[in-house]
Protein backbone atom coordinates (compact mmCIF):
# COMPACT_ATOMS: atom_id res chain seq x y z
CA UNK A 1 0.00 0.00 0.00
CA UNK A 2 2.26 2.35 1.21
CA UNK A 3 4.90 1.65 -1.86
CA UNK A 4 2.79 3.30 -4.39
CA UNK A 5 2.27 6.71 -1.89
CA UNK A 6 5.80 8.98 -2.78
CA UNK A 7 7.47 10.54 0.03
CA UNK A 8 4.63 13.87 0.53
CA UNK A 9 7.78 15.48 2.32
CA UNK A 10 7.96 16.93 5.99
CA UNK A 11 5.57 17.88 7.75
CA UNK A 12 1.61 16.93 8.16
CA UNK A 13 -0.91 16.46 5.85
CA UNK A 14 -3.54 18.91 5.72
CA UNK A 15 -5.87 16.26 4.84
CA UNK A 16 -4.95 12.15 4.31
CA UNK A 17 -7.83 9.56 4.08
CA UNK A 18 -6.09 6.04 4.44
CA UNK A 19 -7.22 2.95 3.04
CA UNK A 20 -11.01 4.08 2.30
CA UNK A 21 -13.75 1.48 1.42
CA UNK A 22 -17.10 2.02 0.18
CA UNK A 23 -19.78 -0.08 -1.83
CA UNK A 24 -22.92 0.29 -2.98
CA UNK A 25 -24.94 -2.88 -2.91
CA UNK A 26 -22.40 -5.55 -4.18
CA UNK A 27 -20.66 -2.68 -6.20
CA UNK A 28 -16.97 -2.31 -4.66
CA UNK A 29 -16.79 2.12 -5.92
CA UNK A 30 -13.76 2.68 -3.66
CA UNK A 31 -11.46 -0.41 -2.22
CA UNK A 32 -8.43 0.22 0.11
CA UNK A 33 -7.42 4.14 -1.20
CA UNK A 34 -5.72 6.59 0.15
CA UNK A 35 -4.13 10.08 -0.66
CA UNK A 36 -3.44 13.03 0.94
CA UNK A 37 -2.90 16.72 0.55
CA UNK A 38 -0.44 18.83 1.76
CA UNK A 39 -0.60 22.56 2.54
CA UNK A 40 -0.72 24.80 -1.05
CA UNK A 41 -0.60 21.55 -3.36
CA UNK A 42 -2.57 20.59 -5.63
CA UNK A 43 -3.28 16.45 -6.19
CA UNK A 44 -4.81 15.81 -9.23
CA UNK A 45 -7.26 12.33 -9.33
CA UNK A 46 -7.65 10.82 -12.50
CA UNK A 47 -9.47 8.07 -14.03
CA UNK A 48 -11.98 6.48 -16.25
CA UNK A 49 -15.75 7.38 -15.17
CA UNK A 50 -16.59 4.37 -12.25
CA UNK A 51 -13.52 4.28 -11.57
CA UNK A 52 -14.66 5.89 -8.08
CA UNK A 53 -13.03 9.30 -8.24
CA UNK A 54 -16.21 11.38 -7.48
CA UNK A 55 -17.32 8.31 -4.50
CA UNK A 56 -13.44 8.78 -2.94
CA UNK A 57 -14.32 12.99 -2.64
CA UNK A 58 -17.78 12.35 -1.92
CA UNK A 59 -16.77 10.93 1.32
CA UNK A 60 -14.58 13.27 2.08
CA UNK A 61 -16.95 15.74 1.56
CA UNK A 62 -19.46 14.48 3.39
CA UNK A 63 -22.23 13.75 1.24
CA UNK A 64 -21.29 9.78 1.46
CA UNK A 65 -20.07 8.01 4.61
CA UNK A 66 -17.40 5.81 4.30
CA UNK A 67 -17.89 1.68 5.25
CA UNK A 68 -14.32 1.87 6.34
CA UNK A 69 -11.12 3.69 6.46
CA UNK A 70 -9.82 7.06 8.02
CA UNK A 71 -9.94 10.88 8.11
CA UNK A 72 -6.92 12.33 9.45
CA UNK A 73 -7.33 16.31 9.55
CA UNK A 74 -4.25 17.57 10.51
CA UNK A 75 -2.99 14.54 11.84
CA UNK A 76 -5.90 13.88 13.93
CA UNK A 77 -8.93 11.26 13.04
CA UNK A 78 -11.67 13.05 12.18
CA UNK A 79 -15.72 11.47 11.58
CA UNK A 80 -17.11 13.33 8.83
CA UNK A 81 -21.07 12.03 8.89
CA UNK A 82 -22.36 14.60 6.80
CA UNK A 83 -21.65 17.70 4.39
CA UNK A 84 -21.60 20.47 7.72
CA UNK A 85 -18.79 18.49 9.29
CA UNK A 86 -16.71 18.75 6.34
CA UNK A 87 -17.05 22.43 6.05
CA UNK A 88 -16.56 22.56 9.99
CA UNK A 89 -12.98 20.97 8.96
CA UNK A 90 -12.94 23.74 6.42
CA UNK A 91 -13.32 21.27 3.69
CA UNK A 92 -14.92 22.55 0.79
CA UNK A 93 -16.51 21.04 -2.58
CA UNK A 94 -16.99 22.82 -5.71
CA UNK A 95 -19.35 19.61 -7.52
CA UNK A 96 -19.32 18.94 -11.09
CA UNK A 97 -23.02 20.61 -11.38
CA UNK A 98 -21.83 23.22 -8.66
CA UNK A 99 -24.82 22.40 -6.93
CA UNK A 100 -26.18 25.68 -7.07
CA UNK A 101 -30.01 26.80 -6.92
CA UNK A 102 -30.87 27.91 -9.92
CA UNK A 103 -34.39 29.82 -8.39
CA UNK A 104 -31.89 32.14 -6.24
CA UNK A 105 -29.82 35.06 -7.36
CA UNK A 106 -25.47 34.29 -6.83
CA UNK A 107 -25.53 36.23 -3.32
CA UNK A 108 -28.32 33.54 -1.99
CA UNK A 109 -25.98 31.25 -2.98
CA UNK A 110 -23.31 32.10 -1.87
CA UNK A 111 -24.99 32.05 1.87
CA UNK A 112 -26.97 29.58 1.64
CA UNK A 113 -27.16 27.11 4.87
CA UNK A 114 -24.68 30.22 6.50
CA UNK A 115 -26.78 33.18 6.23
CA UNK A 116 -26.03 36.32 7.58
CA UNK A 117 -28.70 37.10 10.07
CA UNK A 118 -30.03 40.09 12.42
CA UNK A 119 -30.53 38.74 16.34
CA UNK A 120 -34.18 38.06 14.72
CA UNK A 121 -33.08 35.65 12.34
CA UNK A 122 -34.02 38.01 9.54
CA UNK A 123 -31.61 37.97 6.57
CA UNK A 124 -29.25 40.78 6.65
CA UNK A 125 -29.20 41.28 2.64
CA UNK A 126 -27.12 44.30 2.45
CA UNK A 127 -24.16 42.59 4.42
CA UNK A 128 -24.45 39.50 2.32
CA UNK A 129 -24.30 41.16 -0.69
CA UNK A 130 -21.23 43.51 0.11
CA UNK A 131 -19.15 40.93 1.73
CA UNK A 132 -20.59 38.68 -1.60
CA UNK A 133 -19.33 41.33 -4.03
CA UNK A 134 -15.62 41.41 -2.20
CA UNK A 135 -14.85 37.90 -2.62
CA UNK A 136 -16.41 37.35 -6.14
CA UNK A 137 -15.07 40.22 -7.52
CA UNK A 138 -11.77 38.97 -6.61
CA UNK A 139 -12.16 35.55 -7.97
CA UNK A 140 -14.09 37.25 -11.50
CA UNK A 141 -14.22 40.74 -11.66
CA UNK A 142 -16.38 40.76 -15.14
CA UNK A 143 -18.59 39.28 -12.77
CA UNK A 144 -21.65 41.90 -12.65
CA UNK A 145 -25.01 40.44 -12.29
CA UNK A 146 -25.06 39.27 -8.49
CA UNK A 147 -28.76 39.30 -7.99
CA UNK A 148 -30.09 37.83 -11.30
CA UNK A 149 -30.96 33.60 -10.55
CA UNK A 150 -28.15 32.05 -11.41
CA UNK A 151 -29.86 29.77 -14.15
CA UNK A 152 -29.18 33.18 -16.27
CA UNK A 153 -25.82 32.71 -15.53
CA UNK A 154 -22.45 31.19 -17.72
CA UNK A 155 -20.73 28.18 -16.88
CA UNK A 156 -17.76 30.19 -15.66
CA UNK A 157 -19.59 32.76 -13.78
CA UNK A 158 -21.59 30.00 -11.86
CA UNK A 159 -18.16 28.87 -10.92
CA UNK A 160 -17.10 31.83 -9.19
CA UNK A 161 -19.77 31.53 -7.03
CA UNK A 162 -19.03 28.14 -6.36
CA UNK A 163 -15.56 29.01 -5.82
CA UNK A 164 -15.88 32.59 -4.64
CA UNK A 165 -18.29 30.39 -1.34
CA UNK A 166 -15.06 28.70 -0.52
CA UNK A 167 -12.95 31.00 -0.33
CA UNK A 168 -14.99 33.22 2.02
CA UNK A 169 -15.84 30.77 4.30
CA UNK A 170 -11.89 29.55 4.70
CA UNK A 171 -11.72 26.88 2.78
CA UNK A 172 -8.58 25.02 3.87
CA UNK A 173 -9.11 22.11 1.46
CA UNK A 174 -10.78 22.74 -1.61
CA UNK A 175 -12.07 19.59 -3.71
CA UNK A 176 -12.85 20.06 -7.31
CA UNK A 177 -14.89 18.05 -9.45
CA UNK A 178 -14.52 18.48 -13.22
CA UNK A 179 -13.62 22.09 -12.75
CA UNK A 180 -12.85 23.24 -16.15
CA UNK A 181 -15.65 20.79 -17.94
CA UNK A 182 -18.09 23.87 -17.76
CA UNK A 183 -15.51 26.43 -19.08
CA UNK A 184 -14.33 28.05 -22.03
CA UNK A 185 -11.03 28.36 -23.04
CA UNK A 186 -10.58 31.80 -21.81
CA UNK A 187 -12.17 31.21 -18.34
CA UNK A 188 -10.47 27.56 -18.25
CA UNK A 189 -6.87 29.97 -18.15
CA UNK A 190 -8.61 32.33 -15.51
CA UNK A 191 -9.58 29.32 -13.64
CA UNK A 192 -5.60 27.59 -13.92
CA UNK A 193 -4.00 31.42 -12.66
CA UNK A 194 -6.96 31.51 -10.05
CA UNK A 195 -5.67 27.80 -9.08
CA UNK A 196 -2.45 28.99 -9.01
CA UNK A 197 -2.91 32.15 -6.54
CA UNK A 198 -5.25 29.43 -3.91
CA UNK A 199 -2.19 27.89 -3.84
CA UNK A 200 -0.26 30.15 -2.66
CA UNK A 201 -2.60 31.26 0.10
CA UNK A 202 -1.59 27.57 1.59
CA UNK A 203 -5.24 25.95 0.23
CA UNK A 204 -4.90 22.38 -0.53
CA UNK A 205 -6.89 21.17 -3.62
CA UNK A 206 -8.09 17.88 -4.77
CA UNK A 207 -8.87 17.90 -8.55
CA UNK A 208 -10.59 15.43 -10.73
CA UNK A 209 -10.13 15.76 -14.05
CA UNK A 210 -10.62 14.05 -17.15
CA UNK A 211 -8.56 16.10 -19.26
CA UNK A 212 -5.02 14.95 -18.88
CA UNK A 213 -3.18 18.29 -19.54
CA UNK A 214 -5.11 20.33 -17.42
CA UNK A 215 -4.13 18.03 -14.15
CA UNK A 216 -0.28 18.34 -15.48
CA UNK A 217 -0.48 21.68 -15.60
CA UNK A 218 -2.26 22.14 -12.11
CA UNK A 219 -1.50 19.66 -10.04
CA UNK A 220 1.86 18.99 -7.74
CA UNK A 221 0.91 14.95 -7.34
CA UNK A 222 -1.43 12.77 -9.79
CA UNK A 223 -3.23 9.94 -8.29
CA UNK A 224 -4.71 7.45 -10.46
CA UNK A 225 -7.63 5.17 -10.21
CA UNK A 226 -9.25 2.35 -11.82
CA UNK A 227 -11.97 0.64 -10.55
CA UNK A 228 -12.33 1.66 -7.56
CA UNK A 229 -8.79 0.92 -6.83
CA UNK A 230 -5.63 3.14 -6.84
CA UNK A 231 -3.05 2.14 -9.51
CA UNK A 232 -0.52 4.94 -7.99
CA UNK A 233 0.17 8.18 -7.12
CA UNK A 234 3.29 10.12 -8.47
CA UNK A 235 4.90 13.45 -8.50
CA UNK A 236 3.56 15.49 -11.52
CA UNK A 237 7.43 16.58 -12.52
CA UNK A 238 8.40 13.10 -12.67
CA UNK A 239 5.90 11.28 -14.73
CA UNK A 240 4.92 11.71 -18.41
CA UNK A 241 1.25 12.23 -19.74
CA UNK A 242 1.87 8.79 -21.67
CA UNK A 243 2.82 6.99 -18.51
CA UNK A 244 -0.19 8.08 -16.77
CA UNK A 245 -2.21 7.40 -19.30
CA UNK A 246 -0.88 3.72 -19.55
CA UNK A 247 -1.58 3.96 -15.61
CA UNK A 248 -5.48 5.01 -16.29
CA UNK A 249 -5.89 2.68 -19.20
CA UNK A 250 -3.91 -0.57 -18.39
CA UNK A 251 -4.27 -0.16 -14.60
CA UNK A 252 -0.65 -0.59 -14.04
CA UNK A 253 2.39 1.46 -12.78
CA UNK A 254 4.66 2.50 -15.26
CA UNK A 255 7.25 0.03 -14.43
CA UNK A 256 4.99 -2.56 -14.20
CA UNK A 257 3.70 -1.90 -17.54
CA UNK A 258 5.40 -3.88 -21.00
CA UNK A 259 6.52 -2.74 -23.82
CA UNK A 260 4.14 -3.96 -25.81
CA UNK A 261 1.29 -2.63 -23.33
CA UNK A 262 2.52 1.16 -24.29
CA UNK A 263 2.77 0.28 -27.46
CA UNK A 264 -1.22 0.06 -27.51
CA UNK A 265 -1.33 3.52 -26.20
CA UNK A 266 0.23 4.38 -29.45
CA UNK B 1 -28.49 50.64 0.32
CA UNK B 2 -32.32 49.82 1.35
CA UNK B 3 -33.34 49.64 -2.30
CA UNK B 4 -30.41 47.24 -3.83
CA UNK B 5 -31.28 45.11 -0.66
CA UNK B 6 -34.89 44.59 -1.58
CA UNK B 7 -33.76 44.17 -5.16
CA UNK B 8 -31.66 41.36 -3.90
CA UNK B 9 -34.78 39.56 -2.18
CA UNK B 10 -36.84 40.17 -5.11
CA UNK B 11 -34.86 38.70 -7.92
CA UNK B 12 -36.11 35.22 -7.43
CA UNK B 13 -39.39 36.39 -8.14
CA UNK B 14 -38.47 37.72 -11.91
CA UNK B 15 -39.78 34.28 -13.37
CA UNK B 16 -42.92 34.86 -11.19
CA UNK B 17 -43.91 38.37 -11.67
CA UNK B 18 -45.31 37.81 -15.12
CA UNK B 19 -47.87 35.24 -14.00
CA UNK B 20 -48.21 37.59 -10.92
CA UNK B 21 -49.27 40.83 -12.65
CA UNK B 22 -51.38 38.45 -15.31
CA UNK B 23 -53.35 36.78 -12.54
CA UNK B 24 -53.83 40.42 -11.28
CA UNK B 25 -55.13 41.50 -14.46
CA UNK B 26 -57.43 38.81 -14.90
CA UNK B 27 -58.83 39.24 -11.38
CA UNK B 28 -60.06 43.30 -12.53
CA UNK B 29 -60.85 41.89 -15.46
CA UNK B 30 -63.38 38.91 -13.43
CA UNK B 31 -64.23 42.01 -10.60
CA UNK B 32 -65.48 43.95 -13.67
CA UNK B 33 -67.34 41.98 -15.67
CA UNK B 34 -69.70 40.65 -12.69
CA UNK B 35 -69.63 44.06 -11.16
CA UNK B 36 -71.52 44.59 -14.99
CA UNK B 37 -73.88 41.48 -14.81
CA UNK B 38 -74.92 41.89 -10.97
CA UNK B 39 -76.36 44.61 -9.43
CA UNK B 40 -75.46 42.74 -6.06
CA UNK B 41 -71.62 42.12 -6.96
CA UNK B 42 -70.06 45.22 -6.13
CA UNK B 43 -71.02 45.92 -2.58
CA UNK B 44 -69.10 46.32 0.47
CA UNK B 45 -70.88 43.25 2.30
CA UNK B 46 -70.44 41.00 -1.11
CA UNK B 47 -66.70 41.81 -0.35
CA UNK B 48 -67.10 40.83 3.18
CA UNK B 49 -69.05 37.56 1.75
CA UNK B 50 -66.25 36.92 -0.90
CA UNK B 51 -63.26 37.17 1.85
CA UNK B 52 -65.97 34.72 4.49
CA UNK B 53 -65.89 32.19 1.78
CA UNK B 54 -62.54 32.18 1.20
CA UNK B 55 -61.13 32.46 4.47
CA UNK B 56 -61.16 28.50 5.11
CA UNK B 57 -59.64 27.41 2.09
CA UNK B 58 -57.06 30.88 2.70
CA UNK B 59 -55.55 29.41 5.55
CA UNK B 60 -55.21 25.61 3.59
CA UNK B 61 -53.99 27.44 1.10
CA UNK B 62 -50.97 29.27 2.91
CA UNK B 63 -50.00 25.99 4.25
CA UNK B 64 -50.35 24.25 1.20
CA UNK B 65 -47.74 27.95 -0.87
CA UNK B 66 -44.98 25.94 2.05
CA UNK B 67 -45.02 22.71 0.92
CA UNK B 68 -45.10 23.59 -2.69
CA UNK B 69 -42.98 26.30 -2.70
CA UNK B 70 -40.04 23.53 -1.01
CA UNK B 71 -40.60 21.38 -3.85
CA UNK B 72 -43.15 19.13 -2.33
CA UNK B 73 -47.80 18.64 -2.29
CA UNK B 74 -49.88 18.15 0.41
CA UNK B 75 -53.07 16.32 -0.68
CA UNK B 76 -53.76 14.99 3.23
CA UNK B 77 -55.18 18.84 3.76
CA UNK B 78 -58.41 17.15 2.83
CA UNK B 79 -58.62 14.98 5.50
CA UNK B 80 -57.07 17.34 7.84
CA UNK B 81 -59.77 20.05 7.43
CA UNK B 82 -62.45 17.54 8.60
CA UNK B 83 -60.59 15.76 11.14
CA UNK B 84 -59.39 19.41 12.45
CA UNK B 85 -62.89 20.56 12.28
CA UNK B 86 -64.47 17.29 14.23
CA UNK B 87 -61.74 16.83 16.72
CA UNK B 88 -62.10 20.75 17.82
CA UNK B 89 -66.11 19.78 18.80
CA UNK B 90 -65.42 17.15 20.38
CA UNK B 91 -62.41 18.47 23.45
CA UNK B 92 -65.07 21.67 23.26
CA UNK B 93 -67.98 19.60 24.28
CA UNK B 94 -65.84 17.59 26.70
CA UNK B 95 -66.21 21.09 28.75
CA UNK B 96 -62.27 21.96 27.40
CA UNK B 97 -61.80 25.47 27.79
CA UNK B 98 -61.78 26.74 24.00
CA UNK B 99 -58.29 27.82 23.38
CA UNK B 100 -57.37 24.76 24.81
CA UNK B 101 -59.51 22.55 22.24
CA UNK B 102 -58.24 25.09 19.59
CA UNK B 103 -54.81 24.36 20.44
CA UNK B 104 -55.22 19.88 20.77
CA UNK B 105 -57.00 20.46 16.85
CA UNK B 106 -54.44 22.04 15.80
CA UNK B 107 -51.92 19.78 17.23
CA UNK B 108 -53.57 16.82 15.79
CA UNK B 109 -52.65 17.93 12.92
CA UNK B 110 -49.79 18.93 13.62
CA UNK B 111 -49.04 15.08 14.38
CA UNK B 112 -50.08 14.10 11.05
CA UNK B 113 -48.40 16.52 8.76
CA UNK B 114 -45.08 15.06 11.12
CA UNK B 115 -46.24 11.65 9.82
CA UNK B 116 -46.40 13.35 6.14
CA UNK B 117 -42.65 14.87 6.62
CA UNK B 118 -41.37 11.18 7.89
CA UNK B 119 -43.22 9.33 5.04
CA UNK B 120 -41.68 11.72 2.78
CA UNK B 121 -38.13 12.01 4.06
CA UNK B 122 -37.22 9.02 5.68
CA UNK B 123 -39.35 6.42 4.02
CA UNK B 124 -38.35 8.33 0.73
CA UNK B 125 -42.44 7.95 -0.90
CA UNK B 126 -43.15 10.85 -3.28
CA UNK B 127 -45.29 13.26 -1.45
CA UNK B 128 -48.22 12.78 -3.77
CA UNK B 129 -48.60 8.90 -3.11
CA UNK B 130 -47.78 9.51 1.06
CA UNK B 131 -49.91 12.60 1.40
CA UNK B 132 -52.63 10.34 -0.58
CA UNK B 133 -52.27 7.97 1.94
CA UNK B 134 -52.48 9.88 5.28
CA UNK B 135 -55.67 12.41 3.55
CA UNK B 136 -57.77 8.90 3.52
CA UNK B 137 -56.19 7.98 7.00
CA UNK B 138 -57.12 11.21 8.39
CA UNK B 139 -60.65 11.59 6.60
CA UNK B 140 -61.65 7.59 7.71
CA UNK B 141 -60.39 9.21 11.49
CA UNK B 142 -62.73 12.05 11.10
CA UNK B 143 -65.84 9.93 10.46
CA UNK B 144 -64.90 7.53 12.76
CA UNK B 145 -64.48 9.97 15.57
CA UNK B 146 -68.04 11.53 14.45
CA UNK B 147 -69.81 8.15 13.95
CA UNK B 148 -70.08 10.23 10.56
CA UNK B 149 -72.74 12.50 12.45
CA UNK B 150 -72.59 16.03 12.55
CA UNK B 151 -72.07 16.83 16.54
CA UNK B 152 -73.46 19.68 17.34
CA UNK B 153 -71.51 22.40 19.59
CA UNK B 154 -72.70 22.19 22.92
CA UNK B 155 -70.86 25.19 24.06
CA UNK B 156 -71.79 28.25 21.51
CA UNK B 157 -69.30 30.24 22.53
CA UNK B 158 -66.53 27.71 21.39
CA UNK B 159 -67.67 29.72 18.43
CA UNK B 160 -66.02 32.54 18.98
CA UNK B 161 -63.88 33.04 15.69
CA UNK B 162 -67.24 33.61 13.63
CA UNK B 163 -69.43 34.71 15.95
CA UNK B 164 -67.27 37.63 17.03
CA UNK B 165 -66.44 40.30 14.79
CA UNK B 166 -64.09 43.46 14.52
CA UNK B 167 -66.35 46.38 13.03
CA UNK B 168 -68.03 43.97 10.86
CA UNK B 169 -64.91 41.92 10.06
CA UNK B 170 -65.23 37.90 11.37
CA UNK B 171 -62.50 37.47 13.76
CA UNK B 172 -61.63 34.03 11.26
CA UNK B 173 -61.16 36.88 8.50
CA UNK B 174 -58.89 38.60 10.72
CA UNK B 175 -57.34 35.49 11.87
CA UNK B 176 -56.66 34.75 8.08
CA UNK B 177 -54.76 38.11 7.56
CA UNK B 178 -52.48 37.65 10.57
CA UNK B 179 -51.58 34.27 9.66
CA UNK B 180 -50.52 35.49 5.63
CA UNK B 181 -48.62 38.31 7.24
CA UNK B 182 -46.46 35.81 9.29
CA UNK B 183 -46.33 33.46 6.87
CA UNK B 184 -45.72 36.37 4.01
CA UNK B 185 -42.91 37.83 6.36
CA UNK B 186 -41.08 34.26 7.22
CA UNK B 187 -40.80 33.09 3.49
CA UNK B 188 -39.53 36.56 2.58
CA UNK B 189 -37.00 37.87 5.06
CA UNK B 190 -35.72 35.01 6.99
CA UNK B 191 -34.01 32.23 7.40
CA UNK B 192 -36.06 29.79 7.44
CA UNK B 193 -38.20 31.01 4.65
CA UNK B 194 -34.75 31.66 2.46
CA UNK B 195 -34.25 27.86 3.23
CA UNK B 196 -37.32 26.29 2.15
CA UNK B 197 -36.96 28.33 -1.29
CA UNK B 198 -33.40 26.45 -1.19
CA UNK B 199 -35.00 23.29 -1.15
CA UNK B 200 -37.55 23.65 -3.40
CA UNK B 201 -34.86 24.75 -6.26
CA UNK B 202 -32.48 22.07 -5.56
CA UNK B 203 -32.84 19.42 -2.79
CA UNK B 204 -29.83 17.69 -3.08
CA UNK B 205 -27.30 21.06 -3.28
CA UNK B 206 -29.28 22.36 -0.32
CA UNK B 207 -28.07 18.79 1.43
CA UNK B 208 -24.77 19.43 0.17
CA UNK B 209 -24.71 22.84 0.96
CA UNK B 210 -25.46 21.39 4.98
CA UNK B 211 -28.99 21.88 4.94
CA UNK B 212 -31.25 20.07 7.50
CA UNK B 213 -33.25 19.36 4.42
CA UNK B 214 -35.41 16.26 6.14
CA UNK B 215 -36.00 18.52 9.40
CA UNK B 216 -37.15 21.92 7.41
CA UNK B 217 -39.22 19.50 4.97
CA UNK B 218 -40.81 17.61 8.18
CA UNK B 219 -41.52 21.20 9.89
CA UNK B 220 -43.18 21.87 6.55
CA UNK B 221 -45.53 19.50 6.09
CA UNK B 222 -46.36 19.87 10.34
CA UNK B 223 -47.09 23.60 9.48
CA UNK B 224 -49.03 23.11 6.46
CA UNK B 225 -51.25 20.29 8.47
CA UNK B 226 -51.19 22.47 11.37
CA UNK B 227 -52.84 25.45 9.04
CA UNK B 228 -55.30 22.30 7.83
CA UNK B 229 -56.54 21.77 11.29
CA UNK B 230 -56.72 25.42 12.22
CA UNK B 231 -58.97 26.24 9.09
CA UNK B 232 -61.35 23.15 10.16
CA UNK B 233 -61.48 24.70 13.60
CA UNK B 234 -62.87 27.70 11.55
CA UNK B 235 -65.18 25.74 9.72
CA UNK B 236 -66.71 24.16 13.15
CA UNK B 237 -67.35 27.81 14.66
CA UNK B 238 -68.76 28.95 11.20
CA UNK B 239 -71.08 25.70 11.54
CA UNK B 240 -71.25 25.59 15.14
CA UNK B 241 -70.75 21.99 14.86
CA UNK B 242 -68.55 19.09 13.85
CA UNK B 243 -68.68 17.50 10.70
CA UNK B 244 -66.41 14.72 9.07
CA UNK B 245 -68.15 15.87 5.42
CA UNK B 246 -66.42 19.44 5.44
CA UNK B 247 -63.58 20.39 3.65
CA UNK B 248 -63.32 17.81 0.85
CA UNK B 249 -62.58 19.85 -1.92
CA UNK B 250 -59.10 21.24 0.44
CA UNK B 251 -56.84 19.85 -1.35
CA UNK B 252 -57.81 21.01 -4.85
CA UNK B 253 -58.52 24.33 -4.57
CA UNK B 254 -55.71 25.16 -2.33
CA UNK B 255 -52.88 23.46 -4.91
CA UNK B 256 -55.39 25.52 -7.72
CA UNK B 257 -54.81 28.72 -6.03
CA UNK B 258 -51.38 28.52 -5.47
CA UNK B 259 -50.35 27.32 -8.91
CA UNK B 260 -52.43 30.04 -10.13
CA UNK B 261 -50.18 32.15 -8.01
CA UNK B 262 -47.85 31.48 -9.85
CA UNK B 263 -45.83 28.97 -7.86
CA UNK B 264 -43.83 26.30 -10.27
CA UNK B 265 -45.33 23.12 -9.88
CA UNK B 266 -42.00 21.30 -8.80
CA UNK B 267 -40.69 23.82 -6.38
CA UNK B 268 -38.74 26.95 -5.99
CA UNK B 269 -41.00 29.61 -6.84
CA UNK B 270 -44.28 31.05 -5.31
CA UNK B 271 -44.99 32.84 -2.37
CA UNK B 272 -48.22 34.54 -0.24
CA UNK B 273 -48.96 37.17 -2.31
CA UNK B 274 -49.78 35.07 -5.29
CA UNK B 275 -51.48 32.37 -3.20
CA UNK B 276 -53.98 35.22 -1.68
CA UNK B 277 -54.55 35.92 -5.09
CA UNK B 278 -55.08 32.75 -6.49
CA UNK B 279 -57.89 31.92 -3.80
CA UNK B 280 -59.48 35.25 -3.96
CA UNK B 281 -59.96 34.89 -7.96
CA UNK B 282 -61.83 31.38 -7.23
CA UNK B 283 -63.83 32.53 -4.26
CA UNK B 284 -65.13 35.85 -6.38
CA UNK B 285 -65.41 33.97 -8.96
CA UNK B 286 -67.40 31.35 -7.36
CA UNK B 287 -69.38 34.37 -5.28
CA UNK B 288 -70.48 35.98 -8.57
CA UNK B 289 -71.69 32.70 -10.68
CA UNK B 290 -73.56 32.44 -7.01
CA UNK B 291 -74.76 35.59 -7.35
CA UNK B 292 -75.94 35.03 -11.79
CA UNK B 293 -77.98 32.00 -10.04
CA UNK B 294 -75.23 29.89 -12.17
CA UNK B 295 -75.45 26.12 -10.52
CA UNK B 296 -73.14 25.70 -7.92
CA UNK B 297 -71.44 21.91 -9.98
CA UNK B 298 -70.47 24.82 -13.05
CA UNK B 299 -68.59 26.49 -10.33
CA UNK B 300 -66.18 23.37 -10.12
CA UNK B 301 -65.85 23.42 -13.57
CA UNK B 302 -65.01 27.10 -14.28
CA UNK B 303 -62.21 26.10 -11.19
CA UNK B 304 -60.66 23.69 -13.47
CA UNK B 305 -60.92 25.83 -16.04
CA UNK B 306 -59.38 28.75 -14.98
CA UNK B 307 -56.85 26.48 -13.60
CA UNK B 308 -55.81 24.94 -16.84
CA UNK B 309 -55.91 28.26 -18.90
CA UNK B 310 -53.33 29.63 -15.88
CA UNK B 311 -50.95 27.19 -16.30
CA UNK B 312 -51.17 26.64 -19.74
CA UNK B 313 -49.96 30.76 -20.53
CA UNK B 314 -47.31 30.22 -17.76
CA UNK B 315 -46.07 26.76 -20.14
CA UNK B 316 -46.71 29.03 -23.66
CA UNK B 317 -44.94 31.85 -22.07
CA UNK B 318 -41.68 29.55 -20.71
CA UNK B 319 -41.68 28.56 -23.99
CA UNK B 320 -42.03 31.48 -25.75
CA UNK B 321 -39.03 33.10 -24.01
CA UNK B 322 -37.11 29.98 -24.25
Amino acid sequence: MWSVEPDVGGGTPLVEMRDIHKSFGGIHAVEGVSISVMPGEVVGIVGHNGAGKSTLIKILSGAYQMDGGAILVNGNRVSIGNPRDAKRHGIETIYQDLALHDNLDAVANFFIGREIHTRYGTLDNGAMERAARGVINRINPSFVSLKDPVLSLSGGQRQSIAIARAVYFNARVLIMDEPTAALGQRETRAFKELVLRLKSEGIAMLVISHDIHDVFDMSDRITVMANGRQVGTRRTAEVTKDQVLGMIILGKLPEEGTEEDLAQLH
Amino acid sequence: MRTSDSESVTSRWHSTRAQFFGIGAFYIAVVVFFTLTSDYFFSYSNALNILTNVTVIGIVALGQTLAIVSGGFDLSVSGVVPLGAVTFVIFSNAEMATPAAMLLAVLVGVAVGIGNGLIVTKVGINPLIATLGTLSIAAGLAFALSNGVTIPMKNIDAGVLAERTWGRIPYYVVTLIGLSLVIWFAMRFTVIGRRIYAIGGNREASRLAGLRVDEITIAIYATCAGLAAFAGVVVSSQLLAGSATVGADAALTSIASVILGGAALFGGVGGVGGTLLGVLVLGTIANGMALLMVPAFYQQIATGVILLLAVGFGRLRAVLSG
